[in-house]
């Protein structure tokens, strides 16, 4: 399935695998923000940053049929779930909370095919990087294409109120966040999507990513006429608890523990700023490892789940530029 | 198309309350072995909720 040989330190995939970041000309080389004095000690550091990041980039490479094999399972279990709570084999409420972490745990799953770390275009593992991406994203009845999109334009401009398409996820506390998140899902004014469309047209504009918007509506009109047909036929509590529930519970997680909580209190937009090392409110594993976002936004083709080492190894190198490092 | 989509998502909640909270009312009530109020079915109860809430959705652009 996957070539299983680390990349050479000089291939082009690595080169871009090790960019900084995303990011737009605001956040830049790291080496250009200090004074000349300073350039030659922060070149340094991110050259020794750029080290760390090489070896776990390598390191997931040789672990990305992982997120696959995940996603193969849990996309199976997820199905599987519709015929297990009709037929009364499993209790509803179990088949919720399973349902549930399907469907968040799907968003990191579909996050790593995001960023194309299972398989670059043109590579062998392409394909499978595209098939989780899409399996993921099922039980959040969102297209994989429009969330690949939204998630690279808030690495490009991460807290940027017009340009992040995350922005509205922003709250002053965990209750707000939690209120916020609703609200955000909501089918009026209030609605994210109102300023996710315009980043879309406005922003980013290209054929890609208006084709993105028609195929979310598509995908929206066909799920909510799932949940009605279902329902008419007599099966709106088993939908009801497998999907439309649990869905819901987990895009207010992803939205609160991986949209509000790693960027808040999006003040900074600079490459060490604009996300932070934190403790999350829900712990490491319901936070997905999303605890060391500043080293995702820094190299994010490394795997999440190795941004955890990968955070301890460069957290001297973090410190030496002033980034907090106290969460950890 | 794109125009009866833009009409279609507009009264979404209120076709959403009478097709899918309508029946899921109704099913729990089932579920739970609860009997609608006044000799109504539980189906016309759910609708009695279901109907109203999709209209208040469409009305306020919230469910709540």
């Amino acid at each position: 399935m996957f070539e299983g040989k680390l990349p050479r330190p000089d291939s082009a995939a690595l080169r871009r695998a090790l960019a900084p970041g995303d990011a737009p000309a605001a956040c830049g080389r790291p080496e250009a923000a200090g004074d000349a004095g300073e350039r030659p000690r922060l070149r340094e550091l991110h050259r020794r940053e750029r080290e760390i990041a090489a070896r776990y980039y390598a390191i997931g490479q040789t672990v990305r049929w992982r997120y696959v094999a995940a996603t193969l399972a849990c996309f199976s279990l997820w199905l599987a779930l519709f015929p297990l709570a009709i037929l009364g084999l499993v209790p509803l409420w179990l088949a919720c909370g399973v349902s549930y972490l399907i469907a968040t745990g799907g968003f990191i799953t579909a996050h790593e095919a995001m960023h194309s770390t299972i398989g670059r275009k043109g590579s062998k593992g392409w394909f499978w990087n595209e098939l989780t991406g899409q399996l993921s994203m099922i039980p959040l009845m969102f297209p994989f294409a429009i969330v690949r999109i939204i998630h690279l334009q808030h690495h490009r401009f991460p807290n940027d109120p017009v340009r992040d398409p995350d922005y509205p996820d922003g709250a002053p506390n965990l209750r707000a966040a939690l209120w916020k998140a609703w609200l955000n899902r909501q089918p009026g004014k209030t609605a994210q999507a109102h300023h996710i469309k315009r980043v879309l047209l406005e922003e980013i504009g290209t054929p890609e990513a208006k084709a993105a918007l028609k195929q979310t509506a598509l995908a929206q009109l066909a799920g909510t006429l799932f949940f009605i047909g279902m329902a008419l036929a007599g099966y709106a509590l088993e939908v009801a608890m497998v999907w439309w529930l649990p869905r819901w519970l987990a895009l207010i997680h992803t939205h609160v523990f991986f949209g509000w909580e790693t960027h808040h209190p999006q003040t900074g937009t600079g490459r060490y700023d604009n996300t932070r090392i934190f403790k999350s409110s829900v712990g490491s594993v319901l936070s997905m490892w999303l605890e060391y976002h500043l080293v995702h936004h820094l190299y994010p083709n490394i795997p999440i789940h190795l941004t955890k080492p990968a955070y301890f190894e460069m957290k001297p190198l973090l410190q030496a530029r002033g980034v907090d490092c106290s969460a950890h | 198309m794109q125009a009866v989509l833009k009409k279609l998502f507009y009264v979404m909640p209120l076709l959403f309350g009478i097709g899918f909270i309508a029946p899921l009312i109704a099913q729990t009530m089932a579920y739970w072995d609860i009997a609608a109020p006044y000799g109504m079915s539980r189906l016309a109860f759910g609708l009695a909720i279901g109907a109203p809430w999709g209209l208040y959705a469409v009305w306020r652009g919230r469910w709540l």
